[in-house]
């Protein structure tokens, strides 16, 4: 069994969004939806400022909060650590959504807090999904956790790596390199 | 004095506004709703909050009497049942429509997680109602031995269920203005402050045809005197208990805890804090009950209706405070922003409509029902009284003649 993990290297960010609408186009999302994102911030004084930029998406947290309190276990984590949502279990409570400190959950139309899904048909192939693989910098890199010779461990053992906010205690699956 | 018909009008009114908001919120999702992706919990969720405590309070309010025998509250007893059911039902009723799916939980029996406060919610709520039924069931009939055992169960699976509650914002780390142990210990609380309010205002309308109603009166104290007495203890406590919680968040200033406290004291929600919940909810009542003649039934029943309405903003605010502040993604950023929701004009007509509908059966129960003290000498203020000579012992009947003479 694959565990999946994701290596962001957001200093080769450019902020073009391409990711969000590749992501959209394959998840056939409607515009005001979108499961990954890119979060800005100025740093700095005028005229020395910079924007810092963040991609973001859903961590598939290993002690993922969301999963958590779901009451009726619509959401659940699989074997390869991927969260996902069972519609049709869902009482729309959105606990889901005040659990999440990444805001990674979005409600859609039928009112069912949806997410990024790391398209497991994709990874189950050896693919990359679409907001990796439509990235011109390559700034996202998929992979298994488990796998010694998977591209993403073999960067990994390149690069220094941070997560965001670990102090929630969700032990994100997703891991930035460090500027 | 009491008009019925215009409680009858004005609660059909709520009511009809009521149906308007839900058909709307059914037909049209969270899109007639306030909220949104980054405050996901609205109005709704504060309202189900406040008709919950009430629920709670009542019943932790009446158990004073029925459980643990102190002689005074046992003429709360059966309006206290009647209230806390029907409190507790049109919170289901708000939350119902609050939820997105709700048939979907039928899968809280079958694909139940246990670490979900959110399941434990609808399970303890449940067992509470079932219990409730049961109490007033078999204080009509009269049966005291099974309604005292009943009412204790009620009180053990009110404490459960509302501590819980309070759990379910207590256990979300992601929102530091709500995560720890303090929601669930100030749900309890604030459950006796809305419990007292209540049967204050409620006792002060019950009573008003016949302010000397002699099963009101114990040892010359009318019920509620005695209940604001309480309401001026529960008032002192959460002033208390509010300034520990603004003092420890602001103090270190503990990222998330203290923006929140801030936007309360100095920000979006400040208006609303001072105004409501501490002026009109805490410190106006307080004044009013403790100053010399505060204990007179007219203070105390507008002390009730000021507090009622400070702690319908608790709420809004509670809820509201704890998803004011954006997550923080970036390692020393400065600048603070504020998530901003509203309630919509369906919230308001689902929350109005459920006070209304409350309103509306209790007048029901108060019709069909004697929801006075059963078999009582009112001389000894026991049930049953053997020092009396059976005409002193006034039953269910004549006090009913009584009152409606
Ligand atoms: S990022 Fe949010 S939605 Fe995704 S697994 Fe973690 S808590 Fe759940
Ligand atoms: S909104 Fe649905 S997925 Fe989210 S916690 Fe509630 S039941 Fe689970």
């Amino acid at each position: 069994m694959a565990k999946y993990g994701l290596l962001i290297d957001a200093s080769k960010c450019t902020g073009c969004t391409a990711c969000t609408i590749a992501c959209q186009m394959h998840n056939q999302l409607p515009p005001e939806n979108n499961y990954n994102r890119l979060e800005m911030m100025e740093r700095g004084t005028y005229p020395n400022v910079k924007m810092e930029i963040l991609p973001m998406q859903c961590m598939h947290c290993d002690n993922a909060p969301c999963a958590m309190v779901c009451p009726t276990q619509a959401t659940y984590k699989r074997e390869d650590g991927i969260v996902l949502i069972d519609h049709d279990k869902c009482i729309g409570c959105k606990y889901c959504m005040t659990a999440c400190p990444y805001d990674a959950r979005q409600l859609n139309e039928d009112r069912v807090p949806e997410k990024c899904r790391w398209c497991p048909e994709m990874l189950s192939k050896g693919e990359q999904p679409a907001c990796a693989s439509t990235c011109m910098n390559e700034v996202r890199l998929f992979g298994d956790l488990e796998d010694p010779n998977s591209e993403l461990n073999k960067k990994l053992a390149q690069v220094d790596v941070y997560q965001i906010t670990p102090e929630k205690g969700t032990k994100p699956r997703i891991f930035y390199v460090k500027k | 004095m009491f008009n019925r018909k215009l409680w009858i009008y004005l609660s059909a009114a709520l009511i009809i506004a009521g149906l308007a908001g839900a058909v709307n919120v059914v037909v049209n999702g969270e899109h007639a709703m306030g909220t949104n992706n980054h405050v996901p919990w609205g109005a709704l969720i504060a309202g189900y909050v406040f008709f919950v405590v009430s629920s709670t309070g009542l019943s932790l309010v009446a158990s004073l009497g029925h459980v643990f025998k102190l002689e005074r509250f046992e003429v709360i007893g059966k309006r206290a049942v009647l209230g806390s059911i029907l409190t507790l039902v049109f919170g289901f009723v708000v939350i119902g429509l609050e939820l997105g799916h709700p048939f979907n939980m039928v899968y809280l029996l079958f694909s139940a997680n246990l670490t979900s406060a959110i399941f434990w919610m609808g399970l303890l709520y449940g067992i509470y109602l079932v219990l409730l039924i049961f109490e007033l069931y078999f204080m009509f009939k009269g049966d005291h031995k099974k309604s005292t055992l009943f009412g204790l169960l009620v009180f053990i699976s009110a404490i459960a269920a509302h501590s819980n509650l309070g759990a379910v914002f207590g256990f979300l780390v992601a929102r530091p203005y709500w995560s720890g142990p303090y929601m669930s210990i100030y749900f309890i609380l604030s459950a006796l402050l809305s419990g007292s309010a209540i049967l204050s205002v409620m006792f002060y309308i019950v009573g008003r045809n016949d302010q000397k109603r002699e099963d009101f009166i114990y040892r010359n104290e009318h019920i509620v005197t005695s209940l604001g007495k309480l309401l001026a203890l529960f008032l002192g406590i959460t002033m208390f208990f509010t300034i520990w919680k603004v003092l420890t968040g602001l103090y270190g200033a503990a990222p998330g805890k203290y923006e929140a406290i801030m936007a309360l004291l100095n920000g979006p929600l400040s208006g609303r804090f001072w105004l409501f919940e501490v002026l009109l909810g805490m410190v106006l009542p307080f004044v009013v009950l403790m100053t010399p003649g505060g204990f007179k039934l007219k203070r105390v029943f507008a002390a009730g209706l000021m507090t009622i309405t400070g702690i319908f903003v608790m709420r809004l605010d509670l809820v509201a405070a704890g998803q004011i502040i954006p997550h923080e993604f970036f390692a020393g950023a400065s600048e603070v922003g504020y998530n901003y929701s509203f309630i919509s004009w369906s919230e308001w007509a689902i929350i109005l409509g459920a006070i209304g509908g409350t309103i509306l059966l209790y007048l029901v129960g108060e019709k069909k029902w004697n929801l006075d003290m059963d078999d009582v000498c009112y001389k000894h203020h026991v049930r049953n009284c053997c020092d009396c000579s059976e005409d002193r012992v006034i039953s269910e009947h004549s006090i009913h003649h009584h009152h409606h003479a």
